[in-house]
C-alpha cells in the first residue's frame, strides 16, 4: 500500500518538475528584452556576442529554444558559467556541500531546539517560560537573518573575540582533505578533532543567523499543536490513570503533536535553501548560494538558474519524505 | 438554507466595525502593533521636514561618524546622515510593501476565481502550473526574476507580486470552490449574468476576508524581502535609501567595528516588521470566527 502511494507521489513529480522547467525557461527566455545578455557575463565582443547567439539558440523560435532546454537538462547540461569558465554542474558540485552542511546543521539546531520549547511552552501555559517564547518567536519572524549575522560577527568577533572571523567554512592555516566535502565529516575520517573543534566554531554563527527565523517558527507551531493535543480526551485519560508526566508530553501527546510540524521541516529545508543564499554572502561561506548570487551580479544567469532548478528539485523531493514520515508517524494515515 | 448563511454573514459584517474596534481593543498588542506601524509610516511621510540633511548627497568631510546630538545615527561611509536616510528609506520600504501586497492580493485573486470557477481541466492546470511555481524556494525564485529584469525598485515590486500571488490565489480558489455551489450563483445565473459578472461581482466580493488578513500579515514579510533583496545587491540601487541597501552599504563597517550605519537600518526593519504581524494577527482575529 505505501509502495503504491510513494510510487504515485513520485509519478506526480513529473508535471511539477516539467513547471519548474517551464518558469525557469520563461524567466530566462521571455521575460528579457534580449537574453543574450543574461549569458555573456562581462563579454562585449560583438562576434563572440553573435556566435555565442547562434550556438545558444537564441535566433531559432521560442518553441525550439524551449525543446533544445529541455533536451540539454536531460542530458544534465544546465549551462556554463562565464566566470569561472566551467560547466554549471561541475562549479555547484564543488560548492553543495558547503550549503548542505550549512542547512542540514541548521535544521537539527532547530529540531532538536523547537521540540522541548515547544513543549514547555504548551505544558507550562501562560508561564514565564512561555511568554519568553512567545517573545522570541515574534522577535524571530520579523529580524532580517543577514542583519542578525552582521551584529552576531560585531558583538562575538569584534568585540568579544569568541568566534572566528568571518571568512567561511575554515582558518586558513588548517589544512583539510576534501573527501566528501562535509568538513565535519572528513575532518572526522581524518582523525583531526582540533579541526573538527574549528569547523563547528566557523559554523556557529551561520547557523545561529540562519536558524533563528525557522526556529521560532517550529517553536510556535509545537505549542499550539501540543496545546491542542493535550487538551484531548486520551490525554486527559491518561492523567486519570496516574500516568506520569514526562511519560505522557513525551510519548503520548508529542507523537501526536508532531504532524504538522513534520510538513513544517519538510518545507523548513526549501526555506533555508533560501534563507543560506544571503547568510553565505555576510559570512564569506563558499557555497552555492553565494557563487550563484555573485555570478547572478556579474551578469551571468546560467549558475542561478541552474540552482533554482536544483533546489526546487529537491525541495519537491523533501515534501514527498514529509508525506512518507506522515504515514510512518501515523498509521491512521492512508494513502 | 445557503441564502440565510450569506444574509447572515452580510449582518455580520455590516456591523463589523464595532466588532473591529471591540476586537482590537482586546488585543493590546496588536494595537501597539498598529500604533508603531503608523507612526513608522508617519515618519517616512513628514520626517523629512525635520531633517536638515540631504539623504544622497555624499559630504566625505562627516564620513563614518558615531552617533552624536548632530547626527543622531551616525552617519556612513560616504558621510550621508543614517537618519536621514531612515527616515526617507521608510517611504520607499512601506510603498514597495504596499503596492507589492496589492498587487499580489489582486493578480492572486484573479487567478483562483478563474481557476475555481472553470474547475476541471483549466483548474488543474492552472494549480499545477502554482506547484511548480512554489517548489522554488521564494528567495531563489525571486533572484532569478531579480537577475532576469535587472535591478530597480519597479522590479522588486514585480518580483514580490510574482512570488506572492501563489498564496493569494490558493486561498482565494478554496473559497470560491465552497461559494459556487451556493444557491446564490444559481439565482444569479438564472436572471442571466454572464459568467464574467458572476465571478467577479457575485463571488469575488464573499471571498476577500481571508485575503485581508493574508495581506496584513504579508506587509512584514515583503519588507523583509525588498530589504534582502537590495542587501544583494538586486533590488533598490544607491544612492536611493532603502533599509536593506544601507544595510549592505554599512556591512563592511560593522566588521571593522563602526556598528551604527548597518544597525540603524536593521533595527527599523525589525520594528516595521514586528509591528506589521502584531497588526496582522488582530486583524486574523476579527476576520478569522474561529480565533474569537
Amino acid at each position: 500500500m505505501r509502495i503504491y502511494f510513494i510510487f504515485r507521489r513520485l509519478l506526480l513529480l513529473f508535471p511539477i518538475i516539467f513547471g519548474v522547467l517551464v518558469i525557469t525557461f520563461i524567466i530566462g527566455r521571455v521575460i528579457p528584452a534580449d537574453p543574450i545578455h543574461l549569458f555573456v557575463g562581462q563579454e562585449d565582443d560583438p562576434a563572440f556576442i553573435q556566435s555565442l547567439r547562434e550556438e545558444l539558440g537564441l535566433d531559432e523560435p521560442i518553441w525550439t529554444q524551449f525543446y533544445c532546454y529541455l533536451k540539454s537538462f536531460l542530458k544534465g547540461d544546465l549551462g556554463m558559467c562565464w566566470s569561472t569558465r566551467n560547466p554549471v554542474t561541475t562549479d555547484l558540485g564543488v560548492r553543495l556541500p558547503a550549503t548542505f552542511e550549512l542547512i542540514i546543521v541548521s535544521l537539527i539546531v532547530c529540531v532538536v531546539l523547537a521540540l522541548p520549547l515547544g513543549v514547555l511552552a504548551a505544558v507550562k501555559r501562560d508561564s514565564i517560560s512561555d511568554h519568553v517564547s512567545r517573545v522570541v518567536s515574534l522577535a524571530g519572524v520579523a529580524i532580517p537573518g543577514f542583519w542578525l549575522g552582521l551584529l552576531l560577527i560585531y558583538l562575538l568577533f569584534f568585540k568579544l573575540h569568541w568566534a572566528p572571523p568571518p571568512i567561511g567554512r575554515i582558518g586558513f592555516r588548517t589544512p583539510i582533505d576534501s573527501v566528501t566535502g562535509f568538513y565535519l565529516i572528513d575532518t572526522l575520517l581524518a582523525r583531526n578533532l582540533r579541526a573538527f573543534g574549528e569547523v563547528w566554531a566557523y559554523l556557529a554563527l551561520p547557523v545561529a543567523a540562519l536558524s533563528l527565523r525557522k526556529l521560532a517558527q517550529l517553536t510556535r507551531l509545537v505549542r499550539s499543536t501540543m496545546i491542542e493535543v493535550l487538551s484531548s480526551d486520551y490525554i486527559q485519560t491518561a492523567h486519570s490513570q496516574g500516568l506520569k508526566w514526562r511519560l505522557i508530553n513525551y510519548r503520548l501527546a508529542l507523537k501526536n503533536a508532531l504532524l504538522p510540524p513534520i510538513t513544517q521541516i519538510g518545507q523548513m529545508f526549501g526555506d533555508l535553501i533560501g534563507g543560506a543564499v544571503i547568510i553565505e554572502l555576510v559570512f564569506a561561506w563558499p557555497g552555492a548560494g553565494r557563487w550563484a548570487v555573485t555570478s547572478a551580479l556579474a551578469g551571468d544567469f546560467a549558475p542561478i538558474q541552474a540552482f533554482a532548478v536544483i533546489c526546487a528539485v529537491a525541495r519537491v523531493f523533501s515534501f514527498l519524505i514529509a508525506d512518507i514520515l506522515y504515514t510512518i508517524i501515523d498509521p491512521r494515515i492512508r494513502y | 438554507m445557503h441564502v440565510d448563511r450569506f444574509r447572515a454573514v452580510r449582518e455580520r459584517t455590516a456591523s463589523s466595525w464595532d466588532f473591529f474596534l471591540y476586537a482590537l481593543r482586546r488585543n493590546r498588542l496588536s494595537v501597539i502593533g498598529g500604533i508603531c506601524l503608523a507612526f513608522i509610516v508617519l515618519m517616512g511621510l513628514i520626517g523629512p521636514l525635520f531633517t536638515p540633511y540631504d539623504p544622497v548627497k555624499p559630504d566625505m568631510a562627516s564620513a563614518s561618524l558615531p552617533p552624536s546630538s548632530e547626527h543622531w545615527m551616525g552617519t556612513d561611509p560616504l558621510g550621508m546622515d543614517v537618519f536621514t536616510r531612515i527616515v526617507y528609506a521608510a517611504r520607499i520600504d512601506a510603498f514597495i510593501a504596499v503596492l507589492a501586497v496589492l498587487g499580489a492580493a489582486i493578480a492572486g485573486s484573479v487567478y483562483g476565481v478563474v481557476s475555481a470557477f472553470y474547475g476541471r481541466w483549466i483548474d488543474e492546470v492552472m494549480m499545477r502550473f502554482l506547484d511548480s511555481m512554489q517548489a522554488f524556494p521564494t528567495i531563489l525564485l525571486g533572484l532569478a526574476i531579480a537577475t532576469a529584469l535587472g535591478p530597480s525598485m519597479r522590479n522588486v515590486i514585480i518580483v514580490l507580486v510574482v512570488v506572492n500571488f501563489p498564496m493569494y490565489a490558493r486561498l482565494v480558489r478554496s473559497q470560491i470552490l465552497y461559494l459556487k455551489e451556493a444557491s446564490f450563483v444559481d439565482a444569479a445565473r438564472t436572471v442571466g449574468n454572464s459568467s464574467y459578472r458572476i465571478m467577479f461581482r457575485y463571488l469575488l466580493p464573499n471571498s476577500l476576508g481571508p485575503v485581508y488578513v493574508q495581506g496584513s500579515l504579508n506587509v512584514g514579510w515583503s519588507v523583509l524581502m525588498a530589504a534582502s533583496l537590495s542587501f544583494i545587491g538586486l533590488g533598490v540601487q544607491p544612492p536611493d535609501p532603502e533599509w536593506g541597501l544601507m544595510i549592505s552599504q554599512g556591512a563592511r563597517q560593522m566588521i571593522l567595528g563602526e556598528w551604527w550605519s548597518a544597525f540603524f537600518p536593521g533595527l527599523f526593519i525589525f520594528l516595521f516588521v514586528l509591528s506589521a504581524n502584531l497588526f496582522g494577527d488582530g486583524l486574523q482575529d476579527v476576520f478569522d470566527p474561529r480565533r474569537r
